[in-house]
């Protein structure tokens, strides 16, 4: 059960990203992303902004809820008023994802269903993505990071469209996705 | 052409075109590009019908057509197996394109028979082979269609309407005979939770041969068993080619073997190639074939799949109205009997037939098995409505427009329960995955078409369905949905579906050409991002397979001739693919406008690139990009395409260098690629040139990333006596400079300050300068310079020409300057705007020359949404390119010193002594004479003597400044100086500044020869303590100590100088001072003399020095004379109060005879006499005045005079006066400026002494 978390600007621009997993039900917090999720997690939430176009006209509210998903991989999104993108990418079992990313000469044995964890992961918010459960969590989170995200982009130094580097930024999405993720 | 994943691909008819003869590689290519482009639809109605032809006559339905899909590469293996199943997989058809054949007729007859045999022998399988013959001049033959005259596309439309109508026999034989056999087998796979564990016991997956179907394991069981599932192509053909051919070896028809011995070899090889998953296919083939079917289920099952197929048949062949028919009704028997993948199979007949019907504009009706079950009685009720009423009562264009109108609204949810239905499995087998991923891009096409056409199936719609016409007007934008209501969400999310993985064992090809759909899909869509995902991975996907393949390939070569034919997927069939998708540029350009990539244009035009791009660089994400452009190296590299190779990797590294004017602070280069990933990119681009020009490829050349690489030129000052200096601009300049601007004010001109006065740099023909380049290099790779030329614009066209450039490697990581050795040949003004720089392996190109830092600024408001950043990005300030002005002028000439009178360094000189100083100049220069304009002395302690005729007698030359003398060339002159010494210089340098002679255009130009003289000066007469004491009346006396310093005893004199001529001294008496000794010196002087302002004191010093010297000579040794410097005395204040005097004194004197008294009652004339140094401000009121009572003196007229005001020092009036009493008479005298107002008590005049005049 891994997450990633992006704030896409409006130039298709990452401007923070965030790799976590878990804290519920025994979680380590740590995400457990294949090593090609590094880039795909980023194909991913890129492709996914065209569904975040589509979505965002019709819905009134700033959280879209869940807008596409890749595989196993759902994707929920919240729409800031200036048009930069929180997305929540979301991982019930990452090791079961398999990208099709062409390896040439070797052809890896597809890794076992995570048969023994399904009892414990259908109770993850992640398994069943579009659930009230999962989308009243991602709300939560998404306005708690909303409201982080407000206050760093108060300071007079921030221009649109500009990185956060902000070290208390981070620790503050990191706490909100611990509390609600 | 056909595309694969049109909705309408099932009616296609696959045609195979070969080449036959010596057809030229681009003539096939033009044909085949002609087949697909104009023979793609061949109308019914233009085919002639042979007489007794019943069976898919096409004069049945003349309106309809026959579609062609003309591939030039054979079916896969798992498009044969999937071949009854999906009848459009397999070539029905092989058209050999003849040409370059004998010219002779019988011989030419002889090469057609044995194509067409050799066309038969290999393509066995399909149901009809046929050569088209490009030769005009031939006639026609059996199988055999020579292309007629006249142009091509109608030509090869009237040939194809020939061919068809040859295929259309067979194609019926091939019916009857599909129609007698009972059954078809379901091409299917394992479901996928079994194969899965099937795979990991028998750790043997094969992506390629991982859907082996179970006819497979029948055919090796029993031969013959297979009979009916796979109808002989030739079985009731007319000529019978080779009716000994049992199926299994129509199969594998790859091998050229026909005969028993053959057959059992392939079957060998099947067998070994699925030997050890037989037990486990055989135990999965079991369950859909269980005994618990009866007998006549069975039998009715076989006959519905078979009047599916059938239905097909009639379908390709164009007989859309009974096609739809016959599927109807098996269909509906396929659904009673749960066979759902033929279920499905004929629901999507029925589609097709539909869609083809309205396209032809014909009537039909929406059979009622399309609806899900529970909606079925209802619709078909309506459905039963709007087919029989329109014959009776509506028109039939109402009729036919309401079935439209149906059916584009029960498309999506008929779509959707096909889908199931595909995905459902019989039994365990479910159908190979690439029927499942094509059957949802074809959906999902189909469904785009219908989302931007506004969910209608209007005529727009009907003719891109079919043939592919891609109206003009854009796909809606984002954020407006259809007015079907049809939302794109879920079109993306059945494409999403539809994308496969590896896990579905397609072969490369397919898996390719899957992703090409889909891509192609989402951005008709409108979803550029998700279409460039695919692409992407689509990029990755063909890489590995061409690496793949060409390692096959060299496999091949090396191995075993016959090794080829076991690889499925070969390098030509991915070529092919390659060529069929769009062009390999465009797929570039796309990815990179997808991902915010800023690539390098292909653009090779020169001023079209030395324009800085200024796009928006910060858009897209920066490890996308860097990653998107490795993989698209890496698929040129593999392709192999160097030009793209070279493209992408200078792409990369120009995003790798920020495309920046770096600051010196370095803080702008961001790295997103690491120092060995840019040594590697830079290495790839340097090998892939130097692969190409070993391969003759000359025109393989990378143009160099960094617009940014000249960073500024200068030039090395020549050494002194080459340095050019304006004779003219010098007071502008220091103009210039003085007008520094206040660092706290803003100026807003003091940018246009520069550019403004800027002198021109000048450069003499001829003569050649040092320049130094500075580049840039941003990257953590070495950069090597091959060649550097100057580019100078003006209007005189001047041209400068580097002599002798050594090849130069930059620095990772830094500026770096590289000096040249320049020359101009021409005169004149220009500018040098840039250089042409050559670096290893990139093109020559012209770099502009960008001086200050610049980094793209980037937009502050965001005003744009989406992908379309285009129009709405406003660039900030383009970056601002330099040029150095120069201006080349004449040649000059050159002076040089040759010798001067001082030997060895520098001479030894008395403070004061004088002593002379000769200097020889030669004019260096071969043709140009020289103009000496002036001569100048830092110290101004050098005087020019101007020798005269006779040698000796010299005189000086008033103001060396003004000399001016010519020296031919190669002439020599000599110059006389004499030197003064004085305290504390040790060092003059001479300046003689010359310049060319007879030359208007650089008169301004001239150079300076500089001769040092260095000197040691030592003291001689020192003079000192001086002292000033006031003496007679105008007079002072000066007092001062003369001692000798030096070593060795010397005579002075002083002299006095006067003014006046008649007022001299005579010869000044000489006096010897010995070593130590001092005098002391008095000198009386009249004050009037020295001419003294009052405002400044030191005036009165150097009045005082003017008229007064001391000129001292030695006597041992070498005779030394000089002047004492008599600056060195201190006077005080007061001493120099006491030299100047009062400004002004008045007195009184008696004009006649003096010292006599006066006779009383006489008349005596008083004169007023006033001295005057400075000019008071107006004339003087002078009044007489006497102690005594005014009787005793006769004054005539008033005691008062108007003094006027005079030029001279000098003013005077006569009093007249006349004693009345004897005694002494005492007269005195004041005076003061006649108008009073300003007058203060310092301007009042009194006389010093009073006049006593004795009356006797």
């Amino acid at each position: 059960m891994s997450y990633h978390f992006a704030i896409v600007g409006t130039r298709d621009n990452p401007l923070f990203d965030l790799d976590f997993g878990t804290s519920k039900l025994g979680g380590d917090g740590l995400s457990h992303f294949k090593p090609e999720a590094a880039h795909m997690n980023q194909f991913i939430l890129h492709a996914s902004l065209d569904m975040v176009e589509e979505v965002q006209w019709a819905n009134k509210d700033l959280y879209l809820k869940k807008i596409d998903s890749y595989q196993n991989n759902s994707i929920h999104c919240f729409l800031t008023a200036t048009n930069v993108k929180f997305l929540l990418l979301m991982n019930p079992d990452p090791s079961a994802t398999p990208y099709s990313q062409h390896t040439p000469g070797t052809t890896t044995s597809p890794p076992p269903r995570a048969a023994a964890n399904a009892k414990h992961s259908a109770t993850l918010l992640a398994a069943n993505p579009s659930s009230p459960q999962t989308e009243e969590a991602v709300r939560v989170f998404m306005g708690e990071v909303y409201e982080s995200y407000v206050k760093c982009t108060l300071n007079p130094f921030y221009r649109a469209n500009q990185i956060i580097t902000s070290p208390i930024f981070r620790s503050r999405v990191q706490a909100a996705a611990k509390k609600y993720l | 052409m056909m595309a694969r994943f049109s909705p309408v691909a099932p009616a296609a008819i696959r045609v195979q075109v070969l080449p036959v003869g010596r057809i030229g590689r681009n003539r096939f290519q033009d044909i085949l590009r002609s087949l697909q482009q104009h023979a793609a639809l061949v109308k019914l109605a233009d085919i002639p019908q042979l007489e007794n032809q019943q069976l898919l006559s096409p004069k049945a339905l003349p309106e309809s057509s026959l579609l062609f899909n003309y591939v030039t590469y054979p079916a896969g293996q798992q498009d044969q197996q999937l071949a009854p199943y999906e009848l459009y997989r397999e070539p029905l058809l092989v058209l050999g394109v003849a040409d370059g054949l004998s010219e002779h007729d019988e011989k030419r007859t002889g090469e057609l028979k044995d194509a067409a045999a050799y066309l038969r022998e290999r393509h066995s399988r399909v149901v009809h082979r046929h050569i088209l013959l490009l030769q005009q001049q031939a006639e026609a033959a059996e199988g055999v269609t020579v292309l007629p005259d006249g142009e091509l596309s109608f030509s090869l439309k009237a040939a194809m309407a020939e061919v068809a109508e040859r295929l259309l026999v067979e194609l019926s034989t091939y019916t009857k005979a599909m129609q007698a056999s009972p059954t078809v087998q379901t091409p299917g796979q394992p479901a996928k939770t079994l194969q899965r564990a099937s795979s990991r016991r028998g750790d043997e997956r094969r992506p390629t041969s991982g859907y082996n179907t179970p006819t497979q394991n029948i055919e090796v069981s029993s031969p013959t068993g297979d009979e009916g599932s796979r109808p002989p192509s030739r079985g009731f053909g007319s000529p019978p080619p080779t009716t000994t051919n049992s199926f299994d070896q129509v199969r594998n028809a790859s091998s050229r073997a026909a005969n028993a011995l053959a057959r059992s070899d392939s079957n060998a090889s099947n067998r070994s190639k699925n030997g050890q998953r037989a037990s486990s296919q055989d135990r999965v083939s079991v369950h859909g074939f269980g005994p618990s079917m009866s007998h006549e289920k069975t039998k009715n099952r076989g006959k519905a799949r078979v009047g599916i197929v059938t239905g097909h048949i009639y379908m390709m062949a164009g007989q859309w109205h009974e096609a739809l028919r016959m599927l109807t009704e098996h269909t509906n028997a396929a659904r009673k009997l749960s066979d759902s993948h033929w279920h499905a199979k004929g629901l999507d007949g029925i589609l097709v037939c539909m869609l083809l019907l309205a396209w032809a504009g014909q009537g039909f009706s929406i059979p009622p098995v399309c609806f899900p079950s529970e909606q079925r009685s209802s619709f078909s009720h309506s459905a039963k409505l709007s087919v029989t009423l329109p014959t009776d009562f509506r028109p039939s264009e109402v009729a036919y427009q309401a079935a439209l109108g149906k059916l584009s609204l029960s498309l999506p949810e008929l779509l959707k329960h096909i889908l199931a239905l595909y995905r459902s499995s019989e039994g365990a087998l479910e159908l190979p995955s690439l029927v499942l991923c094509e059957a949802k891009v074809r959906f999902c096409d189909l469904l785009m078409i219908l989302y931007c056409e506004g969910g209608e199936l209007n005529g727009n719609a009907r003719s891109r369905i079919v043939e592919r016409i891609i109206p003009h007007h854009a796909a809606k934008s984002a954020g407006s949905t259809s007015a079907s209501g049809l939302p794109r969400s879920l079109i993306a999310t059945m494409l999403a579906e539809a994308q496969p993985t590896d896990e579905d064992g397609l072969t490369p090809v397919d898996h390719i050409q899957l992703l090409g759909g889909i891509s192609s899909v989402y951005s008709s869509l409108g979803m550029e991002r998700k279409s460039g995902m695919m692409l992407q991975e689509m990029v990755t996907k063909l890489t590995g397979a061409l690496i793949q393949a060409r390692k096959l390939g060299a496999a091949e070569v090396g191995i075993h001739p016959a090794a080829s034919l076991s690889i499925d997927v070969g390098l030509e069939s991915i070529v092919n693919v390659a060529a069929e998708s769009v062009g390999m540029q465009e797929l570039i350009d796309k990815l990179g406008r997808v991902y915010g990539v800023s690539l390098m244009s292909a653009a090779r035009n020169d001023e079209e690139r030395s324009a800085v791009v200024n796009g928006p660089f910060d858009f897209g994400n920066e490890q996308l990009k860097s990653f998107v452009l490795r993989a698209l190296i890496a698929f040129c590299e593999a392709s192999p395409d160097p030009k793209g190779v070279l493209r992408v990797a200078c792409s990369l590294l120009r995003a790798a260098g920020a495309n920046v004017a770096v600051d010196v602070s370095g803080s702008s280069v961001s790295s997103v690629t690491s120092k060995d990933e840019q040594i590697t990119v830079a290495t790839s681009v340097s090998r892939t040139v130097g692969v190409s020009r070993h391969l003759g490829f000359v025109d393989v050349q990378a143009d160099y990333w960094d617009d940014f690489l000249v960073r500024g030129i200068s030039f090395l000052a020549p050494d002194t006596s080459h340095i050019l200096i304006s004779s003219v601009a010098t007071a502008t300049d220091t103009g210039a400079a003085g007008t520094a601007g206040n660092p706290l004010l803003y100026d807003p001109n003091s940018k246009n300050h520069g550019n403004l006065a800027k002198a021109r740099l000048p450069i003499v023909r001829g003569e050649p300068l040092t320049c130094l380049v500075t580049l840039q290099n941003p990257l953590e790779t070495n950069v090597e310079v091959e060649s550097i030329k100057l580019v100078t614009g003006g209007e005189d066209g001047v041209e400068l020409v580097v002599n002798g450039f050594a090849p130069v490697t930059l620095e990772p990581l830094c500026f770096q300057k590289v000096s040249l050795s320049v020359s101009s040949a021409g005169v004149g003004d220009f500018s040098i705007t840039g250089c042409r720089v050559k670096i290893t392996a990139f093109r020559e190109r012209l770099f502009s020359i960008y001086a200050r830092p610049w980094s793209p600024a980037s937009d502050t408001l965001v005003k744009h949404h989406g992908q379309d950043i285009g129009e709405a990005y406003k660039p900030g300030a383009e970056a601002e390119s330099a040029a150095v002005s120069m201006i080349a002028v004449e040649a000059m000439p050159l002076l040089e010193v040759e010798s001067t009178s001082v030997a060895g360094d520098s001479v030894m000189l008395l403070v004061g002594e004088i002593r002379r100083f000769d200097v020889s100049v030669h004019n260096r220069s071969p043709d140009s004479d020289s103009v000496i304009s002036n001569i100048r002395d830092s110290q101004g302690i050098l005087q020019l003597k101007q020798e005269s005729e006779d040698g000796d007698a010299a005189s000086y030359v008033g103001d060396i400044s003004t000399f001016a003398a010519v020296l031919q060339s190669r002439a020599r002159l000599t110059l006389c100086f004499d030197v003064t010494g004085k305290a504390g210089v040790s060092q003059t340098d001479l300046e003689i500044v010359y310049k060319r002679r007879q030359s208007a255009s650089n008169a301004e130009h001239a150079r300076v020869l500089s001769v040092p003289l260095r000197m040691t000066v030592d003291v001689a007469l020192q003079a000192q303590n001086a002292d000033v004491t006031e003496s007679l009346e105008d007079g002072f006396e000066l007092s001062f100590d003369l001692r000798n310093a030096w070593s060795k005893p010397m005579s002075y004199c002083v002299e006095i100088l006067r003014l006046d001529p008649e007022a001299d001294t005579g010869i000044p008496k000489q006096v010897l001072l010995s070593p130590g000794e001092s005098h002391r010196v008095t000198r009386r002087l009249n004050r009037w003399h020295i001419f003294a302002s009052d405002s400044n004191l030191e005036d009165a010093r150097e009045g005082l020095l003017k008229h007064i010297k001391v000129v001292w000579r030695t006597w041992a040794g070498d005779a030394r004379w000089g002047e004492v410097d008599l600056r060195t005395l201190t006077l005080s204040k007061q001493h120099l109060e006491l030299i100047r005097g009062q400004p002004s004194t008045i007195s009184l004197h008696r004009l006649d005879e003096d010292n006599t008294p006066a006779k009383l009652g006489s008349f005596i004339t008083v004169r007023l006499r006033c001295r005057r140094r400075r000019a008071l401000s107006g004339p003087l009121w002078a009044q007489l005045q006497s102690p005594h009572e005014s009787r005793s003196l006769g004054l005539l007229g008033v005691p008062y005079r108007i003094l006027p005001t005079s030029e001279d020092e000098e003013s005077h009036v006569d009093f007249v006066l006349c004693p009345l009493v004897p005694g002494t008479l005492e007269l005195s005298a004041v005076a003061r400026p006649t108008i009073r107002k300003d007058c203060a008590a310092s301007d009042v005049l009194y006389t010093e002494r009073p006049l006593f005049i004795e009356v006797a």
